[in-house]
């Protein structure tokens, strides 16, 4: 299981990989807002916790839908399912790697769009705790729902639909917890992100396998 | 459980649903038709004055897209752990007619917000779930019609409507929490003791109606599939 | 606070939709029995 954790870590961070495509949507994102929402850095402020909250959940939803595809597509994802490995434990290492090209990265560029969007240290430290907890939600939603699409003609534009609204406990706590941060409350979002990230990542597998086996036996 | 599977075999399902189907119709109107009456009759709130009528219209819209979706889960489960032959028919059946109630719920809601508000959309904890759930609604019809394959459709949207079910009250546990966060206003606290009779008959008159018609629609569209399957597997004979 | 600023086009609305629901469910379910039927009939 780890070597396929290795693999697919491997393939997403060679050139044409998925972890840079994710890094750049985020500070392509974090870039617009401020051009378009104006340079206020207390405004700024205010919204950084949402804004950036959703734009690392839509950076980490980019690579979804060639999550299974280009396995399915070549073949190889019928020979990984022969292999010794549960269908479970495929879908394990699958989201495992995905959140470590996708979510990690993000989680650990996330001091520095916080920085340009005018966070306190406190606060920033809130966001890259909130996001390291959060983010493995994204992938294990995500994969669901990328196994779910998998055998659809340009599934990738229903995934988003499909995924978006079961992720808003992530985005609500996630954002919650930084914006408590900023404010010097305390609301416990990061326990109920905890919580929701946990459960959901523990779930998933069972899911995801259920709809590759879906979709592996037609 | 196994008395659900009397109503497997679909020529089954189409004698008693072909014997029911004149009586839910019937009760539909009726329901339908005291709770106008009812509605109508009744007297202007003394804070919202007569805009509070459309709670008569929106209540009920809700508590049926609701209902849609909570069906579609049963039926989803039924699909994927009983192997019952029609529940897959019957949540596609369902989806849209949710997805509409949904939709009419989320109008209304906005009409009966902004005589109270002064504004056409608030994010109150309630129109915010409920604008998820037509979300959730139709993420189902996408994927219903992305797969061509009937049966791998079937499946797949089954799981997903499990999903979406086990994730609803944590979304909307999320979103309620965050309408506390943000001081969020909260029009919609229907019902409780503070609704007093002279509205609670109205109501619970058209929430019965929009019950019984989502039931009588619903009926009608399953025997729609059940037929059409037939003539569909008819067509494949003639043609081999 | 009339009826006519709010009221009426939320009866209006709801008439539409569920009028458009009952519409189509009837008009598929006659289709597709006429469809059987003319299969069944030779």
């Amino acid at each position: 299981m780890i070597a396929l954790v290795l693999r697919d870590t491997r393939l997403a961070t060679r050139a044409g990989g998925s972890a840079v495509l994710a890094l750049a949507f985020f500070a392509a994102v974090a870039t617009l807002v401020p051009l378009g929402v104006g340079a206020d850095l207390r405004l700024l402020a205010r919204v950084a916790a949402g804004v950036l909250w959703v734009a690392a959940v839509l950076a980490a939803l980019l690579s979804l839908d060639r999550l299974f595809q280009s396995d399915f597509d070549d073949g190889s994802l019928d020979l990984i399912a022969l292999s010794p490995l549960s269908l479970e434990a495929i879908a394990t290492a699958k989201i495992a790697a995905h959140w470590l090209t996708t979510g990690l990265p993000l989680t650990l560029l996330s001091p520095l769009l916080g920085l340009m969007f005018g966070l306190p240290p406190q606060a920033i430290g809130v966001l890259a705790l909130s996001l390291l907890i959060g983010t493995p939600s994204v992938s294990a939603l995500g994969a669901i729902g990328a196994a779910l699409t998998l055998s659809i003609r340009r599934g990738g534009l229903i995934l988003p639909l499909l995924v978006l609204p079961l992720l808003v406990p992530a985005v609500i706590f996630g954002a919650g917890a930084v914006q408590a941060a900023l404010d010097g409350l305390s609301n416990g979002a990061l326990l109920l992100l905890a919580a929701f990230s946990v459960a959901v990542t523990c779930v998933s597998p069972f899911a995801t396998a259920a709809c590759v086996r879906l979709n592996l036996a037609g | 459980m196994p008395s659900l599977f009397v109503l497997a075999n679909p020529k089954r399902f189409l004698d008693l649903s072909g014997a029911v189907l004149p009586w839910l119709a019937a009760a539909t109107v009726l329901a339908l038709g005291a709770g106008l009456t009812l509605g109508w009759r009744a007297p202007p709130d003394y804070q919202q004055g007569d805009s509070v009528k459309i709670m008569f219209l929106h209540v009920p819209a809700a508590w049926t897209a609701m209902m849609g979706y909570g069906l579609i889960a049963v039926c989803a489960l039924f699909s994927l752990v009983w192997r019952h032959p029609l529940a897959d028919v019957a949540a596609k059946a369902a989806a849209p007619m949710g997805a509409a109630f949904t939709f009419l719920g989320l109008v209304t809601g906005s009409l009966w917000g902004k005589p109270m508000w002064g504004a056409w959309w608030v994010w109150d904890a309630r129109l915010t779930s409920f604008l998820l759930l037509l979300f959730l609604y139709l993420g189902l019809i996408a994927l219903r019609n992305a797969i061509e394959e009937e049966t791998r459709a079937a499946r797949a949207c089954a799981i997903l409507a499990l999903v979406g079910a086990a994730n609803l009250p944590i979304i909307e546990f999320s979103v309620d929490w965050w309408t506390t966060l943000h001081q969020g206003e909260s029009i919609f606290r229907a019902g409780g003791p503070t609704i007093s009779a002279v509205f609670l008959w109205p109501l619970a008159s058209m929430g019965i109606g929009y019950t019984l018609l989502f039931l009588t629609l619903w009926t009608i569209r399953i025997r729609t599939e059940i037929i059409e399957r037939r003539a569909r597997s008819l067509l494949l004979e003639s043609a081999a | 606070m009339s009826y006519a600023e709010y009221v009426v086009p939320a009866f209006a609305v709801s008439v539409a939709v569920l009028g458009i629901m009952i519409a189509q469910t009837l008009r598929a379910y006659t289709r597709a029995k006429r469809q059987l039927t003319a299969l069944e009939k030779p």
